[in-house]
């Protein structure tokens, strides 16, 4: 319920927005012809059909339900989008017993969250070299910072490492301590170390702990990840020297930020009160970049890494397919309005090219206009990146779809209409009366057509019959044909001319059909009249 | 007359290419109706279904301004002239409601007022559109 208040006061800017486009809309409408020409200014002609188509769709309702519907499709995207965290298996057989829940981060500034949070043992590797000056020698020592937690009341079944760690954590409890391999822990102690804070050392047997992997390529100490299947870490357990975790020594090693990975390790029952292994996976979760929980002998990763669930991506195939249901249904409307205007633009001289370029700029120009709001919302928080993408998704495929209708609708303005008519000459006279009569007879009992009217009109040099004739599978169509009978010498030529008038919307096709229907019944009606009466 | 006009009415408008329209729209409605449960998504879904009979109203706006003069010319009254707009389309919103009704069926129960909601909308729009309001 929580994300549902935000949507709603997203609302309220859309619609002031819309308010205030519209007001500004009417006030200046017709502000391109009516202006006086002041002075003289060279205004690209396209630039102008611009202005104008835009100031036309703005405020068409077309146009308004097409962008409320983007709006409405854009919220519902981003409420139905669910991430899910990636999760992965990892055998953990013939591994020792290190933890319950671990928590890998890449990044030092996160340390103050972990130290923060329930713990047992947090590491941090820090992969920047320190110099240290043990005698006449300078080495090059990468630092462990290992710190434990003082709660730490009762360990069972764990490790050999994890009791050496926490060993290891009791003799550094001073922050200028360093602990050192053997072999070079006594050579420092002999000889001294000098130069750096670090003046205190202890030796210990670091050995056991080169190769111990918390999952398969993250080990205790330093590694880099893997290369072919080869891990690339640490060899050489003299290169290591153990510290305490303490903010001044995080300060002096890590001056101007540094690579670092902080592991954190949570061993059930170490706590006097036991908490639960779900509260600190919720814990970690938030922290870490990755957390690893262990169930018997099987490691599970758990990575915030975000990915789209099967749900979201149906979901947002499903909206995909309603807007464009409901572009098509809408977008008719709008193409008529500027097949409209290009009839009208046409016979000033703009080429169909120039139209249709404009009103796909024009489209464009509204659609980025109308995402401000969306990127602003998103910018804020109130929309995830789902609901971004199914805004620009749908804009596009709008714009794809109104200029596809529009170029149809183009195509067909400047075309010629078809002339119907049919001529037939012969040398036989048949009287008009009787033509009539006989013409009339033969369209009487038609499936298609019936006859409502038919005249003759006389003159001296020739005579015209007219039929009207109801289309019968319509509700009020009505084919009118001219026959114009004429007399050269010994011949007689007959020319049938049909035209549609009707109510209905047809289709040009569906138009043509009729009308061809129409002229094949008068032209069949004539001639069998005339070689019935010769 | 008048059973006769509102048969030839609902032929006339099952025709029209505004309802295909609407009926894809209500199989997309269908699956997110079932697929998802927020209150968000109601709202959203119901103002979609309105702007979906609009819209498919919209496309047909042609064959309604024709199919009202036919029936001037064959001499039909006011009321007549209402009633036939009125279940031209209404029959719109029947496919979008039908699904909201299998929505019942799964017991959400803000479903029935969404569906009240739904019905009441489209017959304000009925009305704007028989006396000319959008066309």
């Amino acid at each position: 319920m929580n994300v549902f208040y935000p949507h709603l006061i997203l609302l309220l800017p859309i619609l002031m927005i819309f308010t205030v486009i519209f007001l500004a809309i009417n006030k200046y409408r017709g502000y391109v012809e009516e202006e006086p020409i002041r002075e003289v200014r060279l205004v690209s002609p396209a630039l102008k059909i611009v202005k104008l188509l835009f100031s036309k769709t703005i405020s068409s309702i077309e146009i308004i339900i097409i962008v409320v519907s983007l709006y409405l499709l854009t919220i519902m995207a981003s409420s139905i989008a669910f991430y899910t965290y990636s999760m992965k298996t990892v055998d953990l057989e013939n591994r020792p017993y290190l933890f319950d829940v671990a928590g890998v981060g890449n990044t030092i500034s996160i340390i103050d969250k972990v130290l923060q949070s329930r713990y047992s043992i947090v590491i941090i590797q820090v992969y920047r070299a320190s110099a240290f000056n043990v005698g006449n020698e300078t080495l090059i020592l990468y630092p462990l910072l290992i710190g434990c937690n003082r709660n730490v009341v009762l360990l069972d079944n764990t490790s050999m490492y994890i009791e050496m760690l926490l060993d290891l954590c009791g003799s550094l409890e001073a922050d200028n301590v360093v602990v050192l391999n053997k072999d070079l822990g006594v050579l420092a102690r002999e000889v001294g170390l000098r130069g750096v804070k670090y003046n205190s050392v202890v030796v210990a047997n670091l050995k056991p702990l080169l190769d111990v992997e918390l999952i398969p390529g993250v080990y205790i100490l330093h590694s880099i990840g893997s290369i072919g299947g080869e891990t690339i870490k640490l060899e050489d357990i003299n290169r290591v020297a153990l510290l305490k975790i303490s903010k001044d020594n995080i300060d002096v090693l890590c001056k101007d930020g540094c690579d670092a990975k902080i592991i954190s390790l949570y061993i059930d029952g170490v706590y006097e009160k036991v908490d639960s292994l779900e509260s600190i996976i919720d814990e970690y979760k938030d922290i870490f970049d990755y957390i690893i929980v262990r169930h018997h002998n099987r490691g599970t990763i758990y990575s915030s890494t975000v990915i789209p669930t099967l749900e979201s991506i149906v979901g947002l195939l499903v909206l995909f397919l309603s807007s464009v249901i409901l572009l098509l249904s809408i977008s008719s409307g709008l193409i008529e309005k500027l097949g409209y205007m290009v009839d009208k633009l046409w016979s000033i001289g703009i080429s169909k090219e120039v139209y249709w370029a404009s009103s796909v700029l024009t489209l464009i120009i509204i659609f980025s206009i109308t995402a401000i709001p969306i990127a602003i919302s998103c910018y804020i928080g109130w929309l995830n990146s789902f609901g971004l993408t199914a805004y620009l998704m749908i804009s596009i495929t709008t714009i794809i779809i109104l200029s596809s209708q529009l170029t149809r609708k183009l195509g067909t303005v400047s075309n010629l209409p078809q002339r119907f008519n049919a001529t037939y000459i012969t040398e036989s006279y048949v009287d008009v009366e009787k033509l009539r009569k006989c013409l009339a007879q033969s369209l009487h009992s038609d499936d298609f057509f019936y006859l409502s009217e038919i005249e003759v009109l006389e003159n001296s040099r020739y005579f015209v019959l007219r039929l009207e004739m109801m289309y019968r599978r319509a509700l009020s169509t009505i084919a009118s044909s001219e026959m114009y009978v004429e007399s050269h010498d010994n011949l007689w030529k007959y020319v049938i001319e049909v035209d549609i008038w009707s109510i209905e919307e047809f289709t040009p096709r569906e138009m043509r059909y009729i009308k061809s229907l129409a002229l094949s019944k008068v032209y069949g009606g004539l001639t069998s009249c005339l070689e019935r009466s010769s | 007359m008048l059973r006769e006009i509102i048969l030839r009415t609902i032929r006339y408008s099952l025709t029209c290419v505004g309802m295909r329209y609407t009926v894809l729209f209500s199989i997309t409605l269908y699956v997110y109706l079932h697929m998802y449960r927020g209150v968000l998504i109601l709202v959203v879904t119901l103002a979609l279904s309105i702007l979906m009979v609009i819209a498919s109203t919209l496309s047909d706006r042609r064959n309604i301004v024709q199919f009202i003069n036919v029936l001037n010319l064959v001499g039909g009254r006011r009321k007549v002239l209402f009633t036939a707009a009125a279940v031209f389309i209404s029959l719109r919103s029947l496919f979008i409601a039908i699904v909201y009704g299998t929505a019942i069926l799964q017991s959400f129960s803000l479903i029935p007022i969404v569906l009240f909601i739904h019905i009441i909308v489209m017959m304000i729009l009925s009305l704007i559109v028989v006396r000319g309001g959008i066309l």
